[in-house]
């Protein structure tokens, strides 16, 4: 059961709902910097969920550079996105279980960081700046061009499960405005309809 | 939320020893370095308008209602996060900090249901007083936009509701969860607009981790966390404050009372053993004080094989009266004899023992505490001159290592474990002594830097080699041994435990701990700044408990490790009153205070008091009633509160026992196992319908309120009255409080103690006399009780329960947090939804060898008998140990345990049993015992 309101509910825009997140979001932040536990687990019974040796190994490394287990929570999120493409209840109770931390604080941290996935994501994912020097250099308009392309909304992703869109925060590519990034890997700058639409044609060819 | 009478500071008090002087709304105060504005206005009777802050919990600063004016700096900070600092102006109340707390507050009322008048908060809501404080008016966002009204209400916890809808965020319940009691089960789920409180992943309540202390629904200042109890039958008119029935933690609650009904109890803010904190015991299971099967009726009968019959007060008390003074008559005065619970307060023992000594002329009166700590009474007086752990529970907060030894607060004394955790999470080490892994080992913020996973059995030789490295190794503080113990009983002791056989690796074998662990655990105990034991009965219910007292005796004083805060040797009571009981000379060889009935002095001053000539020669102690019962030298039983057929070892025996018996008396609140072998049934109180006194484990009497009148018409001390009148022994007592007027004259240690004092003061800790007249925290401060601290010689002696062939296993048993003890009281509420039957703990690998899966139906069997229940497989046992709890008498755990018992003082072996596990033939499950769909439905 999960008692998290519908999503769609949870828009946006207005100078009440902005200033009831600016709380939520103090509350929040507020909230995030505790806790440790040893969690009994209940896993899913379907496949297994664990590291593969060699994650398990650079777990072990990145443990050992930080002072305490939950400090080196974020980059052990990281990896566990790495691995299993994004991090479901599953994922949190097998990375509580094996950091000794408390469900419930692996959860506030995930659910907090909009760059963890909580639901699976696309072969090829999207990124697109909506700062103010991409806006003013057009994003909207590249955005609206990917949108109809791929026929979702920014925050959805394809039926066929290749390509997800996000519209997210700066980069730090201004000089090469509007842009983009695939995969948290690759930036794509200086984009027109034109070269986004190039683009995911390509993508579209390689996965197929 | 908070009770109806509590102040709220805002933020906690601070201790630096600094003042800072400052000046709020043109008014000077002052306050100790690091206290927040806000505790300084509240402290001048200014409240500065809150949400997220109470006093309870550290300063947060989210809910953006605080906000003042402080001259020359900028903005508008919040009152909670800031500390106060010299010749600070604050202004609480202007034009502007108004109109930035009534726009939070249209933000918060936006985003919330507008059903005040029909919700459970209704007249105690901190939400609805704000936005009466803050004069909000109108809410102009409108109640349009998005918001959370439609978010599902969480009913799961039979005890209270979790209503999002009605949730403002403020993170109380989650830092409660944390600060307070450390189990760190809830937390926020999301970000911004999006932000829920969500316990576990956000699941319902009863599948996260939360163990129900209620804490969070203590702090919850809208109706969001709400009782039950309290949603039904709507908000308390009055208050009680009283002392909570079940551990030996002994909680201050206030009884929220409408009338005579209960509505709910809250942990008292101002009660010291807990701090306005609780578990799930005291704050919720106490529905079973008007469960439909209390008797309300005396009963009788002229055998056990006929049906029970009601009667009058009278006629049962002229009855009982009767009985016993017929056995008197035919079988000699020490025919009968008297047994009282730890459940009673010090009143009604008192009178107990009184009412055997002086009106039957028998000393055979003993306590149930003879089957838990009498071992602890012995060797802490042997040790130290008192019978009775040396610390008060604060202390643990100035502990640098804390060493527990066989007991499991977490689960048996939930309350203190919080406090401990609390100092573990500050970064003090623990050692762990236990077969199992209890929670403590690793649980959230807390690894134990040693687990001592010691065989059943084994303690003596732990404790030995531990002491043995001390003083091999040099760490022995010669100047504390010196000064303050007995010089040639050290050098005795130092030539036996530096012996060789006495070392961790002759020891490690036996006992299954590795040597150098053993070494380990030892130095990191002897050279802390303050290490302190906490022990319980996984120490004293054992053959050599006694001597396991003795050898953490010799430990602590060998290291120095007493008379300050910080340190102490501590047993943890099992039940609300094992201290009370045991000093108010409830066992057969001792008077009030631990003075010995062979003492002509002491004698004499009683009999005085009580005008009557006292037998010199101790009684029979509980186990030699028994025995003493089948030799047929036995006949009569006065039983008050504890159920003797359930809960003392090897029931077979006991059940002989009673059957032998001529006529049994039994005082209970419901009709147990041991009535169904008694021939009088006097229907006594439960706490709340009784004025009297508990003595906690650090030796706090704390005042027990009557807040309803008894339902059967008589407080249990009124009933003992009766009786001895009716016995031809007059006890002419108006109230309570002129018993404990006779105990503190006759008791040195309690003569300062008058409920006028204990009104005053709240709660004190004995000593309580001229030296002492506000009690006594830490004992043996400067020297010893008994003088000089004394060293005994431990010699570890294995148990006769030995494994073999036949019985290759040792069992040991202990408590849930959810259950308390025989289950006379939690099977009667709903925390049978938590524990509804009691499981057999065993190693994955003794279950393959036997081919027990879990969850399989098992029999245990022992050479005092069997018993069949169903096994839980888990590491938490060592291979070759196995685990069970004894809260279900269907399960019956004490068929199997022996008769063998500590050396010195009787109290029996219940935590080491040699038996053999076996699966019953599949699919065969025993008769009745499905696992209990209507006791499940009942609770609900």
């Amino acid at each position: 059961m999960v008692l998290v309101p519908d999503e769609s509910r949870r828009n946006t825009c207005g100078e009440r709902s902005f200033w009831l997140g600016v709380i939520r979001f103090l509350q929040a932040a507020l909230s995030t910097d505790k806790a440790l536990h040893y969690a009994d687990g209940k896993m899913a019974d379907q496949k297994p969920i664990e590291f593969s040796q060699a994650t398990l190994k650079e777990y072990r490394e990145v443990l050992g550079r930080y002072p305490t287990r939950q400090a080196a929570l974020l980059p052990t999120l990281w990896m566990a996105q790495r691995e299993f493409g994004w991090i479901s209840e599953e994922v949190e109770d097998y990375v509580a279980r094996l950091m000794e931390l408390p469900a419930a604080h692996v959860r506030a941290v995930v659910s907090f960081y909009t760059m963890f996935y909580r639901k699976p994501m696309g072969r090829w994912h999207l990124e697109v700046c909506a700062n103010l020097p991409c806006r003013l250099r057009g994003a909207e308009q590249i955005l609206d061009c990917l949108s109809r392309k791929l026929g979702i909304e920014p925050g959805e992703t394809t039926a066929d499960g290749k390509f997800s869109l996000t519209e997210v925060e700066c980069l730090a590519s201004c000089g090469t405005a509007p842009m983009l990034q695939l995969n948290h890997e690759r930036f794509y700058e200086n984009l027109t309809p034109e070269s986004v639409t190039n683009l995911v044609d390509e993508l579209a060819r390689r996965v197929s | 939320m908070l009770s109806i009478s509590d102040k709220d500071y805002g933020t906690p008090p601070r201790n630096a020893s600094g003042m800072v002087e400052l000046e709020i709304d043109g008014r000077p105060v002052s306050a100790p370095a690091g206290t927040s504005v806000m505790r300084a206005a509240a402290m001048l009777g200014v409240s500065v308008p809150k949400l997220c802050a109470t006093d309870s919990l550290e300063p947060y600063g989210s809910c953006r209602l605080c906000l003042v004016e402080i001259e020359g700096r900028k903005g508008y900070p919040a009152s909670c996060t800031t500390p106060v600092e010299p010749g600070m102006k604050v202004r609480t109340q202007t034009p502007r900090v108004a109109d930035l707390r009534r726009n939070v507050m249209e933000l918060y009322i936006s985003d919330h249901p507008l059903d005040c008048l029909t919700c459970p908060a209704n007249g105690n809501c901190e939400l609805q007083d704000m936005a009466g404080v803050v004069g909000l008016r109108q809410v102009r966002y409108g109640y349009d936009g998005s918001n959370h009204l439609d978010a599902p209400k969480d009913e799961s916890n039979p005890y209270f509701t979790f209503d999002p809808s009605k949730c403002i965020v403020c993170a109380r319940c989650v830092r409660a969860c944390e600060e307070i009691q450390g189990t760190f089960a809830l937390t926020i789920d999301g970000r911004g607009f999006g932000s829920v409180i969500s316990p576990g992943q956000n699941g319902p309540f009863m599948d996260s981790e939360c163990v129900s202390c209620g804490a969070c629904v203590q702090a919850c200042p809208t109706a969001t966390l709400t009782e039950k109890s309290l949603i039904e039958k709507g908000q308390a008119e009055h208050s009680i404050v009283t002392t909570c029935g079940y551990c030996g933690v002994g909680c201050s609650f206030k009884a929220e009372m409408k009338g005579n009904e209960v509505v709910r109890m809250v942990p008292n803010k101002d009660g010291m053993p807990n701090h306005g904190h609780s578990c799930v015991k005291g704050r919720f299971a106490w529905g079973y004080a008007t469960h439909p099967d209390r008797v309300l009726k005396p009963m009788v009968r002229d055998s056990i094989e006929e049906p029970w019959r009601e009667a009058s007060w009278e006629e049962a008390i002229a009855r009982a009266a009767a009985g016993i003074k017929r056995v008197q008559r035919k079988y000699g005065r020490g025919a009968v004899g008297g047994i009282t619970s730890s459940r009673c307060t010090n009143e009604e023992t008192y009178l107990v023992q009184k009412m055997m000594r002086a009106a039957l002329g028998t000393n055979n009166v003993d306590t149930c505490a003879r089957v838990c700590h009498s071992p602890t009474g012995y060797g802490l007086k042997t040790a130290f001159g008192t019978s009775a752990g040396t610390q008060d529970f604060d202390s643990v907060l100035k502990a640098d290592v804390v060493m527990v030894i066989g007991a499991n607060p977490t689960e048996a004394h939930p309350v203190f474990a919080s406090i401990m955790k609390r100092r573990l999470r500050q970064g003090a080490q623990l050692i762990v002594v236990d077969p199992r892994r209890i929670e403590l080992v690793k649980s959230p913020h807390i690894a134990a830097a040693y687990h001592l996973p010691v065989r059943p059995g084994g303690n003596v030789a732990l404790i030995n080699a531990m002491a043995h490295v001390v003083v091999t190794e040099g760490l022995v503080d010669e100047e504390f041994v010196r000064e303050r113990c007995e010089g040639p009983d050290f050098e005795l002791w130092k030539s036996f435990i530096t012996q060789p056989h006495n070392s961790p690796e002759a020891v490690a074998e036996i006992i299954g701990v590795p040597a150098r662990d053993i070494r380990g655990a030892a130095r990191l105990y002897a050279s802390a700044g303050n290490a302190v034991i906490y022990y319980g009965l996984g120490v004293t219910e054992h053959s050599q408990g006694s001597t396991m007292v003795l050898g953490m005796a010799n430990l602590a004083m060998a290291t120095g490790n007493l008379g300050r805060d910080g340190v102490g040797v501590n047993p943890l009571r099992g039940q609300n009153n094992v201290q009370g009981s045991c000093d108010m000379g409830s066992f057969p060889h001792e008077l009030t205070g631990y003075r010995h009935i062979s003492d002509p002095v002491v004698r004499e001053m009683f009999e005085r008091e009580w005008g009557v000539k006292l037998d010199p020669e101790p009684g029979l102690r509980i186990p030699n009633m028994f025995d003493a019962a089948l030799d047929g030298s036995f006949k009569a039983l006065y039983v008050e509160g504890e159920d003797i057929a359930q809960s003392d070892p090897n029931s077979s025996h006991v059940i002989a026992a009673l059957r032998a018996m001529e006529f049994v008396v039994v005082q209970d609140i419901f009709m147990n196992e041991t009535a169904k072998y008694a021939h009088v049934f006097l229907p006594g109180s439960s706490f709340l319908e009784k004025n009297g006194t508990f003595t906690n484990s650090e030796r706090r009497i704390s005042l027990v309120r009557k807040a309803i009148p008894p339902l059967a018409g008589k407080e249990d001390w009124e009933i003992t009255a009766a009786l001895s009148n009716a016995l031809g022994y007059p006890m002419q007592y108006r109230h309570p409080s002129e018993i404990m007027d006779e105990i503190a004259r006759l008791t040195p240690t309690f003569a300062g103690v008058s409920y006028d004092k204990l009104e005053r003061l709240g709660s004190v800790q004995w000593p309580c006399n001229d030296a002492a007249p506000q009690g006594t925290p830490v004992m043996h401060v400067g020297k010893f009780v008994r003088g000089k601290g004394k060293f005994t010689l431990t010699e570890y002696v294995p148990t006769d329960e030995r494994t073999g062939p036949r019985y290759p296993l040792l069992l040991t048993t202990g408590r849930v947090l959810t259950q308390y003890n025989v289950g006379t009281q939690t099977r009667r509420t709903a925390n049978v939804l938590w524990h509804s039957e009691d499981r057999l703990e065993i190693h994955p690998h003794d279950a393959e060898q036997r081919g027990i899966r879990d969850g399989d139906w098992v029999s245990v069997s022992s050479r005092a008998g069997a018993i069949t229940l169903r096994a839980l497989v888990t590491e938490r046992v060592a291979p070759g140990v196995v685990y069970t709890t004894f809260h279900h008498p269907e399960t019956g755990t004490n068929v199997v345990t022996t008769e063998n018992s500590d050396w010195a003082t009787n109290c029996p072996e219940y935590k080491v049993t040699a038996v053999q596990v076996m699966p019953l033939p599949a699919g065969r499950v025993p008769k009745g015992r499905q696992p209990i769909p209507a006791q499940l439905a009942a609770a609900k």
